[in-house]
């Protein structure tokens, strides 16, 4: 039985990390954003939400 | 006025965006922007933030990996049955393809998002970095190394776009003869209110590299042009600026008063190339452009015949 639990455990780690990506390939950040928001934090403007 | 010296800058590297020129030294957790590749404190080579933030959220993927291998080697180790033990060997087996191929095809998103986090994580030593520099910069002055200074700030100008940068760089540039092999900035050194050592040099670098002049250079100069007028020799600045806009028929309808007003001040080939223009693109509503044209040409230039043919 404990063998299932941990499995299950495995298995819920592998879809949250699924949907992190997901998200993170939703947001797409590109480098354009990587530099605005550099030049944001540096020069005191508003950051990225 | 004061000597101008001749002086040929070091070439800036080049890269497609800015955060590529920030490096860092990984033992002294400190940030570089210049040209050196060796941390002065420790002598370690610098690294580029990209590739460190990537080794953070590597080391990130590899405890998650670790994590489910410890799941998966925990479950075969609890197998009471052969049953058990088959399901968790293949069920690790296919999850250890499922995290391999997911990171394959989306880890590079991951990467992306976590250099976000890193830049807004490191803001404060960046910019302890750049302070630095601008120290450094300081006693390059001190010292008279105003080449060397202005080397400097060209990168720390990168990345803060503060007046103060903005018109220390005006102040060294104002230092040196101007040529038209140099890499000049115009555009990036515009400061938002009016100042006259911009406007000197705006004069010296309309003579050598006028394809700077672009809409927010005409735009200043439209907006100051009061103040620039009691400059020494003003009108000529801003007919050569007005010149400087002949280089696109967009600029010339945007910026057509500004050229009638400062038409007398036209050197005798911008005007050549105004008629040109103004002869190939008669439909634009350049009415007012053309007389006033017309009108200079028949004063100042009735015997040229470079411009019996045009208009």
């Amino acid at each position: 039985m404990l063998t299932y639990f941990l499995l299950s455990a495995a298995v819920l780690l592998l879809v949250f990390r699924f949907l992190k990506l997901l998200k993170w390939k939703r947001i797409g950040i590109t480098e354009k954003q990587m530099d605005q928001h550099l030049h944001d934090l540096l020069n005191g403007k508003k950051e990225l939400p | 006025m004061k000597k101008r010296v001749g002086v040929q800058f070091r070439k800036t590297h080049k890269t497609a965006h800015v955060f590529e020129r920030l490096k860092t030294c990984t033992r002294c957790h400190s940030y570089h922007v210049l040209w050196e590749t060796h941390c002065s404190e420790c002598g370690r080579e610098y690294q580029p933030i990209r590739q460190v933030s990537a080794k953070v959220t590597r080391r990130y993927v590899q405890t998650r990996f670790l994590l489910l291998g410890l799941f998966v080697c925990l479950a075969i180790l609890c197998a009471d049955t052969l049953t058990q033990l088959v399901v968790a060997c293949g069920g690790g087996i296919v999850l250890f393809v499922l995290f391999i191929m997911m990171q394959k095809k989306y880890g590079a998103y991951e990467r992306d998002a976590d250099f976000l986090r890193y830049l807004s994580q490191e803001t404060d030593p960046i910019k302890r970095s750049l302070l630095l520099h601008q120290e450094e910069i300081g006693a390059d002055v001190k010292e008279e190394r105003i080449k060397d200074a202005y080397e400097k700030i060209r990168e720390v100008g990168q990345f803060l776009h503060s007046d103060t940068i903005k018109l220390r760089k005006i102040m060294y540039l104002n230092h040196f003869v101007l040529r038209k092999d140099m890499e000049l900035e115009l555009e990036s050194l515009l400061p938002t209110t009016y100042d006259k050592d911009f406007v000197e040099y705006l004069r010296e670098v309309v003579k050598v590299q006028p394809q700077l002049v672009k809409r927010s250079v005409l735009n200043y100069v439209n907006r100051y042009k009061s103040k620039i007028l009691l400059h020494e020799n003003g009108e000529q600045l801003i007919g050569q600026v007005a010149g400087a806009a002949l280089r696109m028929s967009a600029y010339v309808t945007e910026y057509q008063e500004l050229i009638i007003e400062y038409i007398d001040y036209l050197p005798r080939e911008r005007l050549l190339r105004l008629a040109k223009m103004i002869s190939t693109h008669r439909h634009e509503g350049w009415g007012r452009l053309e007389e006033a044209v017309k009108r200079r040409i028949e004063t100042h230039h009735s015997f040229d015949p470079d411009f019996h043919s045009v208009l």
